[in-house]
């Protein structure tokens, strides 16, 4: 499977979530999980985002993903930090900021650590 | 059978104008006045059921249904399944409002929910899951003239569902079969198309002027013709043997261009497996060969493979053509055929 037709399947799955969700809200159908869905709409679209023009080998295209994403987390840590929002609640999983922070900078090494492999 | 859908269209949007512009002025009276000239869900209900229905004539359009299914059967049901579930959704919207208002709840919400979903994911996923394989059908098109008949103006010939001509002179028509049923048409004549492309300029205008041919699944002669003599019969056999020549160099030519664009990994894709090849070119994707100013575009659906109609001018010109996802437009300048001969010439004797 190419990188366009995976990014298709992202931007499909996103497009159903959000559906979902305004199905649920016309519907007036409620579960828990259904708060969750434009949460998980929004990382799938922001994966169809990332994975734009990603080229080359396998591991230069991980390398490229996992410092786009890294960037993405650190974007949205800078955002908790100025907005002070301490954490994001995903159904009963609590994201703390620092955690965020953290998966970022994880990202980062794994992206830095790949570009080795790639040489 | 455009014209309504877009008088829907208007219509529509204009309702829905209507309800924002109500539920504004009702929500300033209250702000105001604090009276409540209507219930606010009423308005964001109808709404809501407006844009549902807009979303339903839009798609509904020629252009946009084979910009966003296509023409196959798999883009069909994905296309009827989204029209069901957009009526579900406005049937929800109801049972919803009068559930909430009135507390009647006549079916479960939750399965209403369910089954919306299922449609969607179907709508969604579908061509993931199920990709359909077919014949590639740019080969040489092997068709043989069958018999050469007088009409008199203003008969209709009906070629499949989509496909009408009436006659605007005397004419006459060349019943062709083979791969295809057709006719090549000698006179002035008007073609009727039950489908989106005159929007897209394909033809200059609907009359078609000196000759035309058609090749389709099916072909329905008005009864009672005149057979034309043998000796002058002959003629017409010729012309058409010629022009059949023609318009099969110029379907290569498209499609020796497509596969250029393959190698360049330009703008189209190519699947293949048991032997089969499909082209996948996509929407709106335009290819020009300059040398021979020939000029293709395909309208609609990815997945070029078999023919379903042909429509050409004389020379073929201009060759309008339905594949199996959607369709194709060919363009060229006169004398394609003798300049390419020319070329092929000239790269024999080098």
């Amino acid at each position: 499977m190419s990188v366009r037709n995976i990014r298709g399947v992202f931007l499909r799955i996103s497009l159903f979530l959000f559906a979902v969700y305004i199905i649920a809200k016309i519907t007036g159908f409620y579960e828990a999980w259904v708060e969750a869905t434009p949460l998980l709409a929004l990382i799938f679209f922001a994966l169809y985002v990332l994975t734009h023009g990603l080229k080359g080998s396998l591991v230069k295209k991980a390398q490229s993903l996992a410092y786009r994403l890294g960037a993405l987390l650190f974007l949205i840590w800078l955002y908790m930090v100025l907005a002070e929002v301490k954490y994001f609640q995903v159904l009963s999983v609590a994201v703390f900021s620092h955690q965020v922070f953290w998966a970022s900078i994880f990202l980062f090494g794994v992206g830095f650590v790949l570009g080795a492999l790639e040489r | 059978m455009s014209g309504s859908r877009i008088i829907a269209l208007k219509a529509l949007i204009r309702a829905f104008i209507v309800f924002i512009i109500l539920y504004i002025i009702v929500k300033l009276v209250a702000l105001a006045t604090g009276e409540v000239l209507i219930q606010e869900d009423i308005l964001r209900y109808i709404m809501l059921g407006l844009l549902f229905l807009t979303i339903s004539v839009f798609i509904s359009f020629p252009e946009t249904r084979t910009l966003l299914y296509g023409h196959s059967k798999l883009g069909d049901v994905r296309y009827y399944l989204s029209q069901i579930t957009i009526y579900l959704i406005i049937l929800a919207l109801f049972l919803h409002y009068l559930s909430k208002v009135f507390a009647v709840a006549l079916i479960d919400l939750k399965s209403v929910f369910l089954i919306v979903c299922a449609a969607l994911a179907v709508v969604i996923f579908s061509d993931l899951v199920v990709q359909e394989k077919k014949v590639f059908g740019l080969e040489k098109l092997k068709v043989v003239p069958v018999k050469v008949l007088k009409a008199p103006r203003f008969k209709r010939i009906r070629f499949n569902n989509e496909l009408e001509l009436k006659l605007r002179t005397d004419s006459v028509i060349l019943v062709i079969d083979g791969d295809y049923k057709g006719a090549c048409i000698y006179g002035d004549s008007y073609l009727y198309i039950d489908s989106l492309f005159y929007s897209f300029g394909a033809f200059p205008r609907k009359r078609l002027r000196g000759f035309t041919l058609i090749l389709s699944k099916g072909l329905k002669i008005p009864k009672g013709l005149e057979e034309v003599e043998s000796s002058e019969a002959e003629s017409y056999v010729q012309d058409f043997m010629e022009q059949n020549r023609i318009l099969n160099k110029i379907l290569e030519r498209v499609k020796e261009l497509i596969e250029e664009e393959l190698r360049n990994k330009a703008i189209v894709a190519t699947e293949e497996g048991d032997g089969i090849k499909i082209f996948k070119l996509w929407r709106l994707c335009a290819l020009e060969d300059r040398s021979y100013r020939l000029k293709v575009v395909n309208l609609g659906g990815l997945n070029m493979s078999e023919i379903k109609w042909l429509v050409a001018l004389r020379d073929s010109r201009v060759i309008l053509l339905k594949h199996s996802d959607g369709y194709m437009i060919v363009k060229c300048r006169t004398g394609f055929l003798k300049k390419l001969e020319k070329d092929c010439r000239k790269c024999c004797d080098v």
